[in-house]
């Protein structure tokens, strides 16, 4: 891996949106370029790069990827072989993709089920400041402590007690649909 | 160990072998124990997936930028269309700087959520999507932008009342009145969340009589019981 990708990697893990950019402004022409020939449209391909380098940048962000057995590029073309493959089933077109250079990387589709869906369109209906603090517990894995120090809660209990409190209220809601 | 800290360890990934073994004989033992184990496990996809959107979102402007970028002259255009939309909105505001509405407009007023199109991962990506992925993440001049083009391929009555909630979002009141005007008693499934915007809008525009018959239009039809207790309380307020 290039001191360039070790430079992404650590970034990305510091949640720098700005490193997803400029992955995306390096890698979106090639990754095109290459999966061009397999009939999918120019807007399907630009979703597929997309998804792509959000799984990359959410699985580094969270902890799920640590290391890296190959490239950046390999990383993002497996998971882009995966979404080309998804979408060319979705279309019924039967066309079959070649392996080479491609890592076999195992890759979860994470469609939201009936029940998550639910709770996703009543997470939306709350506050700012609820889904933000739920961000911080469930998608950034920060501790009490991380979360007084980047935001304006005065101690750790505070921030406790708003996180109790966003979540009743986020079953209330559930419960009164 | 209480169970807010086992289930805290749980979300945290640091739980012991010894708390593992805890945790999971919990798990069999007390329903309600197991239910917020569930609950957090879908919580945590759930977040995830607002995530995956808002950050979908950053990418489609990035791509938009890049296509811009390549066009200066759509590029200038752009910037003078800013220019003159922001020249607009603080003429706008001179005029209305009396508005006694303006607050009343303001601890009423919240988007309507996406109810019509929810974007899953298996939605089809077409403008439609975008434009809602875009919603969803609160970019509502991209949303009216996406939704412009998914019009021009097929009229949607549903998708000319969003366009016309980015366009408010976006402080364009005259753009989102004419939209919802456009629509304005026919039949879909926002016919009548369409009068109560309209209401909204109007009395932005500190248009009382606009204002108040369009809300009590939508008292009289409305559905959503929140919504209209909503504009009862504006109407009272107006009408003091």
């Amino acid at each position: 891996m290039s001191g360039k990708e070790e430079d992404y990697i650590r970034r990305i893990q510091r949640n720098d949106e700005n490193a997803l950019k400029e992955i995306y402004d390096s890698y979106s022409d090639s990754f095109m370029a290459f999966y061009r020939g397999y009939g999918l449209s120019k807007n399907d391909l630009e979703d597929a790069f997309q998804d792509s380098i959000i799984a990359l940048y959410q699985n580094i962000m969270q902890g799920k990827l640590k290391i890296l057995d190959g490239s950046i590029k390999t990383y993002i073309w497996a998971i882009g072989k995966y979404k080309v493959i998804d979408s060319l089933r979705i279309k019924k077109k039967d066309i079959k993709i070649s392996n080479d250079y491609i890592e076999p990387y195992e890759i979860k589709d994470a469609e939201l089920n009936e029940k998550q869906q639910l709770l996703y369109k009543h997470f939306k209906l709350l506050g700012k400041s609820c889904q933000k603090i739920l961000k911080y517990f469930y998608y950034e894995g920060l501790t009490l402590q991380e979360i007084v120090e980047i935001s304006e809660y005065k101690d750790e209990n505070s921030v406790k007690s708003s996180k109790s409190r966003c979540i009743k209220q986020l079953r209330n809601l559930i419960k009164n649909a | 160990m209480d169970k807010q800290d086992l289930l805290d360890k749980y979300l945290e990934g640091s739980l012991s072998e010894a708390e593992t073994n805890v945790f999971n004989s919990l798990r069999k033992s007390d329903p309600d124990f197991d239910e917020q184990v569930n609950f957090q496990d879908d919580l945590a996809e759930v977040v995830l997936e607002d995530e995956r959107r808002r950050l979908k979102t950053l990418l489609l402007n990035r791509k938009s930028n890049i296509t811009n970028s390549k066009n200066p002259n759509k590029w200038i255009l752009i910037g003078l269309g800013i220019l003159l939309l922001l020249a607009t909105i603080i003429l706008v505001r001179y005029v209305n700087s009396g508005n006694p509405n303006e607050a009343i407009y303001a601890s009423f007023y919240e988007p309507l959520p996406n109810s019509y199109r929810p974007v899953s991962r298996n939605s089809i990506n077409n403008a439609e999507t975008q434009g809602f992925t875009a919603y969803e993440s609160e970019n509502y001049v991209l949303a009216a932008e996406k939704f412009e083009e998914r019009l021009k391929d097929q009229y949607d009555l549903s998708i000319v009342f969003y366009q016309g909630i980015c366009y408010g979002e976006n402080g364009d009141l005259d753009a989102a009145i004419q939209n919802l005007e456009k629509i304005k008693g026919k039949e879909f499934p926002y016919a009548t969340e369409s009068q109560y915007y309209l209401g909204l809008y109007y009395l932005k525009q500190n248009n009382k009589t606009e204002s108040i018959r369009n809300l009590q239009d939508f008292i009289q039809s409305g559905k959503d019981e929140e919504l209209i207790q909503n504009a009862k309380a504006i109407l009272d307020k107006i009408e003091k």
